[in-house]
C-alpha cells in the first residue's frame, strides 16, 4: 500500500490501520527483523521504554542525521514530517552523541542514521545537534508487551563456533577497525577459506555489514540480529551471550573463519570487558588491534600485553603511513600490517595463523 | 556465559622460516610418535587452507600436518624443483631442511612421510617422490598441471632423463603406493595450463588427459622395470580443477586418507 491509500482506509480495524501505517512509514535497519504481523497497538504515554523497543516516531526537525538507512541498506533522505520505524538504544560514540534511553515516550532524538532513538546528554562540538523526534507510539504485541528487538533476536543454542576466532579491536571511534575487517575477511577469502563476519559491539548501522559482505564474507551479522540496537550499557554476560549467539550463528553457516569487530576503543567500558571476557574464556584465536596513530599501537598494545594477549598485528589507519608503521612496530615489538598485506592471500595467512602464545611482551 | 568452541589444537600454526633456503609453513598436530603427512600447495599458494582442511578431518586426527609455504622468490619454479636465480634454494631442498628442522624440534619423524600435493604442489610432490623416494611413504597427487613422465628420452623435466639421455632417477620410486586423483571435469585449457609442444605431445592438452597418460606411462614404466606395482588413478566426477570444490563436494580429504594412511 502506498502512502496516497491511506485516504481510503476509513472502515479499517485498528490492527490493519496500524499495519498499513507502518508499512508506509520508513524502517530503519534496526528493525530490519522485526515482525511487525505481531505489532497489534500502539501506546503513546504511560510507559517507561526500554533498550530495543521499537517505536513508530515522526521526524520534526532536522539535525545531524538527515537520512535513515533502510533495511535494504540505502540511506534515504529525511524529512520533516516523515514517520519512521526505529529502536531505543544508548548510543556511546566520541565523534558523535552521549545518548541514553529516555525515562518516558516523550520528544528524543535520532542519534545514529541505523535508526536509533535516544535522547542526547552531549555531542562532539563538530557535528550539529541531533535530529529531532516526536514518538507517535511505541508497537505493542497482543499481549500487552512492547515489540522488542530481543524477541527478534537469533536463537542460536551457543554450542559451536567457527575453527577460528580473529578479533579485531582498536584504539578509538574512526580508528580504522571495520576497514581491517573487511581486508582480513578478503584476504582469507581469497586464500580459500569461508569466512563469516560479526560486528559484537557498537551502535546499530548497516554500514559496516554491508563493508563486510563486499569484502566476501559468506555471512555477517552482528548485535543487532542479537536482540541490540545498540551494546552501550549492556551487561557483561548479555554480552556474552550475544557474541555465543553470533559465533553460534556463523559456524551453522558453514564458515571455517570468523573475523569479528569490537566497536570503539579500549577505554570503553563494553570493549574493555568483552575482550577481557573473550580472553579469559577463549573466544578468540587471536587480536588484530587497529590503531589511529603510533601512540594508540602503543598504548593499545601494552594494555592487551599486560592482559596476556599479544596481537597477531597492529593495522588500522597507522598503517597507511611508512613512517607512524615504523614508530608503532618499534614501540610495540609488533609487526604493522598494511591494508595491502591483510588483502593478500598469503601474507594474510601467516598473520592469521601465527601463534603468539610464546611470544614475550614488548 | 561461555560459548563452547570447537577443539582448537587441531589448527595449523604459522612457523617463520629458520633462515634462507628453509621454507615457511604451516604446521598442525606436532606430537612425537605420530605419522607425518606433507601436504604441498599449488600456485596461489594456499598452503594454509589446505594444512587446515587436512588438519580438520577427523582421519587426520592423529597425523601430524606439515605445509611448506614455497614462495616464488625463495624456490623459483618450486613445481619442478628448479630455480631460476643463484640466490634461491630447490623445492627438494628447502623441504628436507624444513623437516630436519621439525624433527629436532617436536621430536616426530620426518625421514619417513606421506605426501600430497595440489595442482603445482603435485607437481613437486611426484618429482620430489622420484628423487627421493626413501622419504615418502605413501603419495597422493591431485590435478597436477603436467608431469615428469618416467622416460629417459625425455629431458628433465618432461621426463627424468639428463641432456645425454641418461636417467637421472632410478625405478625406486615406483615402490611407493601412489595415487593419481583428477576432476574428470578438469578439462579446461586456460592460462594456468601450461601448453608446450612436448608436454602437448606426449601427455595431452588437460589435465585430466595428462593424468591418464602420466599413469599409463608410469604403468609402463613399471612393466619394463619388472615390477607389479602401478598409481592407482581415480577421477572425481563432476569435479573441475578447484580445491575447494573437490573438499566440499567431492570429498577429496577422506579419499585421500584412503590413499594417504
Amino acid at each position: 500500500m502506498s502512502i496516497h491509500d491511506f485516504t481510503e482506509m476509513t472502515g479499517l480495524g485498528r490492527a490493519d490501520r496500524l499495519h498499513s501505517r507502518l508499512a508506509a512509514a520508513k524502517r530503519a535497519f534496526t528493525t530490519r527483523n522485526v515482525d511487525f504481523a505481531a505489532a497489534t497497538r500502539m501506546v503513546r504515554s504511560g510507559r517507561r521504554p526500554e533498550a530495543g523497543d521499537v517505536i513508530l516516531a515522526r521526524v520534526t526537525q532536522l539535525g545531524q542525521h538527515r537520512r535513515i538507512e533502510n533495511v535494504h541498506g540505502r540511506r534515504g533522505d529525511l524529512y520533516v514530517g516523515d514517520e519512521i520505524i526505529v529502536a531505543y538504544g544508548n548510543r556511546y560514540a566520541p565523534d558523535q552523541f552521549e545518548a541514553y534511553v529516555p525515562e518516558d515516550l516523550g520528544p528524543c532524538h535520532l542519534v545514529a542514521g541505523g535508526g536509533v532513538a535516544a535522547r542526547a546528554t552531549c555531542r562532539h562540538t563538530g557535528i550539529k545537534p541531533a535530529t529531532q523526534i516526536e514518538v507517535i507510539g511505541a508497537l505493542m504485541r497482543a499481549d500487552g508487551r512492547a515489540l522488542n528487538l530481543a524477541d527478534f533476536a537469533i536463537s542460536a543454542p551457543a554450542r559451536l563456533r567457527p575453527a577460528k576466532v580473529i578479533a579485531v579491536v582498536g584504539s578509538s571511534m574512526n580508528a580504522g577497525k571495520t576497514t581491517t575487517v573487511a581486508g582480513i575477511v578478503h584476504g582469507l577469502t581469497r586464500a580459500g577459506f569461508r569466512v563469516g563476519a560479526a560486528k559484537l559491539t557498537g551502535t546499530g548501522s548497516g554500514g559496516d555489514l554491508w563493508s563486510m559482505r563486499d569484502a566476501g564474507a559468506g555471512l555477517a551479522v552482528d548485535f543487532t540480529d542479537a536482540g541490540h540496537a545498540s551494546t552501550f550499557g549492556v551487561a557483561a554476560d548479555e554480552l556474552g551471550r550475544v557474541t555465543g549467539a553470533l559465533l553460534a550463528r556463523l559456524d551453522e553457516a558453514g564458515m571455517d573463519i570468523a573475523v569479528v569487530e569490537i566497536a570503539d576503543g579500549l577505554l570503553q567500558g563494553e570493549t574493555a570487558a568483552l575482550i577481557e571476557m573473550g580472553h579469559a574464556k577463549g573466544w578468540f584465536d587471536g587480536v588484530v588491534f587497529a590503531a589511529a596513530d603510533a601512540m594508540g599501537a602503543a598504548f593499545g598494545c601494552a594494555w592487551l600485553m599486560q592482559r596476556g594477549i599479544v596481537p597477531l598485528a597492529v593495522s588500522g589507519l597507522v598503517s597507511a603511513s611508512p613512517l607512524a608503521s615504523r614508530e608503532a612496530a618499534r614501540a610495540t615489538g609488533i609487526s604493522v600490517a598494511t591494508l595491502g598485506d591483510l588483502r593478500d592471500p598469503v601474507a594474510v595467512a601467516r598473520i592469521a595463523f601465527s601463534d603468539t602464545s610464546q611470544q614475550v611482551a614488548a | 556465559m561461555k560459548p563452547p568452541v570447537k577443539p582448537t589444537n587441531a589448527l595449523p600454526s604459522f612457523r617463520p622460516s629458520s633462515g634462507a633456503g628453509v621454507p615457511e609453513s604451516f604446521i598442525a598436530n606436532p606430537r612425537p610418535g605420530q605419522d607425518v603427512l606433507v601436504v604441498v600447495h599449488g600456485i596461489s599458494r594456499n598452503a594454509a587452507e589446505i594444512a587446515m582442511r587436512f588438519a580438520i578431518h577427523p582421519a587426520f586426527s592423529r597425523t601430524t600436518i606439515i605445509a611448506p609455504l614455497f614462495t616464488k622468490e625463495g624456490f623459483g619454479q618450486y613445481q619442478q624443483l628448479q630455480t631460476r636465480t643463484p640466490d634461491q634454494t630447490p623445492a627438494d631442498v628447502g623441504l628436507i631442511r624444513l623437516l630436519d628442522e621439525l624433527a629436532a624440534e617436536h621430536e616426530i619423524a620426518t625421514d619417513r612421510f606421506a605426501l600430497f600435493g595440489f595442482s603445482g604442489g603435485a607437481q613437486m610432490a611426484h618429482r620430489f617422490a622420484m628423487f627421493h623416494p626413501e622419504r615418502v611413504a605413501r603419495l597422493c597427487v591431485v590435478s597436477a598441471g603436467w608431469y615428469s613422465l618416467p622416460r629417459a628420452d625425455l629431458p628433465y623435466p618432461y621426463g627424468i632423463g639428463d641432456a645425454d639421455g641418461a636417467a637421472l632417477v632410478g625405478p625406486d620410486f615406483l615402490d611407493i603406493p601412489t595415487t593419481v586423483i583428477v576432476g574428470n571435469r578438469d578439462t579446461r585449457v586456460d592460462a594456468s595450463v601450461r601448453q608446450d609442444d612436448m608436454i602437448d605431445t606426449h601427455q595431452g592438452k588437460n589435465r585430466l588427459r595428462r593424468a591418464r597418460c602420466y599413469s599409463r606411462a608410469v604403468a609402463a614404466y613399471a612393466e619394463s622395470a619388472g615390477t607389479a606395482n602401478r598409481p592407482n588413478l581415480l577421477t572425481l566426477h563432476g569435479m573441475s580443477h578447484d580445491f575447494n570444490q573437490c573438499v566440499a563436494e567431492g570429498d577429496l580429504i577422506a579419499i585421500a586418507a584412503q590413499a594417504l594412511l
